[in-house]
């Protein structure tokens, strides 16, 4: 085999990735040509020379603090994009909650229940006004509800106490 | 691969800051000389480092096994700084430290040592010097410099050769080292 064969070779020979033939007949040519034996060693100074020349060259201390100082910015603006999406569907459920209730059938319904409590909290007021006096219509009010609660409360104490005795 | 560095990226996969924080201290210095040697440069070699640990903490959940580690973390380190040696500086000179060019020059020291292999370095190729990294200081084997730079064996075995050969030139020109 000629030298520009061999040369060819020799990176793959440093390294040792070349199949067994290819090993011996360079192994096998080195011995003879001084010329080849001459760049094998130069390829082998190459490799020390790297590791001589970088062993040096080493991180600075700050990396490990700079680094997560840099990822919590980005989760942090991370966060902010989110929410700001979040809010931007929000309002475009509600828009489109309003858009419905106005075309859909459904949505009629639902305003049309919805204009029947306002007048019957409309009626309620316009009667507590005919009565003369808004205070006393409140405090009929404050007086039923408070019943109902009472009344509630005794039979859930009625059913409670069936409870045990059975 | 040490059993402590596997323990760690798990726990980092699950969220563990801690485990995050100890996996950059053990390859910093992995990933910032591989990206010196491509990028040249002490200031932007610092910079890539932190987007590549930044680029690995945002995709680390993403990689199934942990043995393929080191090799994922190559792929990473030497893309980013690739594609900033394409961004910053298309046909730029990187700015080598000038006190250290003005020096004696003494062929035998390791500083001179690397100054020469620096010089000679900015002559080749991103792609060269890449390779020449990851397999002269990273010591990766052909099989894994394919999967890192994805490309076939049979390239990687022809770029290093002619990365190789076009370093002894230069540096025989440059310092009589043939």
């Amino acid at each position: 085999m000629n030298c520009r064969t061999i040369e060819e070779l020799l990176s793959g020979f440093v390294d040792n990735e070349l199949s067994q033939n290819e090993r011996e007949t360079v192994e096998h040519h080195l011995e003879t040509c001084r010329n080849c034996k001459q760049s094998f060693l130069e390829l082998q100074d190459m490799r020390s020379m790297f590791v001589t020349s970088f062993e040096s060259i080493v991180a600075p201390a700050w990396v490990e603090e700079n680094v997560l100082r840099a990822i919590d910015v980005k989760h942090q603006s991370m966060q902010a994009r989110r929410l700001s999406i979040l809010y931007l569907v929000v309002v475009l459920t509600e828009v489109g909650a309003i858009v419905s209730l106005a075309i859909l059938p459904f949505g009629k319904f639902i305003t049309a229940i919805v204009q029947l409590l306002l007048a019957s909290l409309r009626g309620a007021v316009h009667l507590a006004t005919f009565m003369g006096s808004p205070w006393l219509s409140a405090f009929v009010i404050f007086c039923v509800l408070l019943t109902g609660s009472a009344l509630i409360g005794l039979v859930r104490l009625l059913r409670a106490t069936n409870e045990v005795l059975l | 691969m040490k059993q402590d560095d596997l323990n760690l990226i798990r726990s980092a996969k699950r969220g563990q800051v801690e485990a995050f924080t100890s996996l950059v201290r053990n390859y910093k210095n992995f990933v910032f000389r591989t990206a010196y040697g491509v990028i040249r440069n002490k200031s932007d070699a610092e910079d890539v480092t932190q987007e590549v640990f930044i680029k690995i903490h945002q995709s680390l959940s993403s990689l199934r096994d942990e043995f393929t580690f080191p090799t994922w973390i190559a792929r990473i380190t030497v893309r980013t700084a690739i594609d900033w040696v394409r961004q910053i500086g298309k046909g730029q000179e990187s700015d080598l430290d000038t006190d250290r060019l003005t020096t004696v020059h003494d062929p035998h020291t390791s500083s001179d040592m690397r100054l020469d292999l620096e010089q000679a370095l900015g002559q080749l190729s991103p792609e060269q010097r890449t390779i020449l990294i990851l397999r002269e200081l990273q010591g990766f084997d052909y099989e894994k410099l394919a999967e890192i730079l994805d490309i076939p064996i049979g390239t990687v075995r022809s770029r290093l050769h002619n990365a190789r050969s076009q370093l002894r030139l230069i540096l025989s020109n440059e310092r009589g080292y043939a």
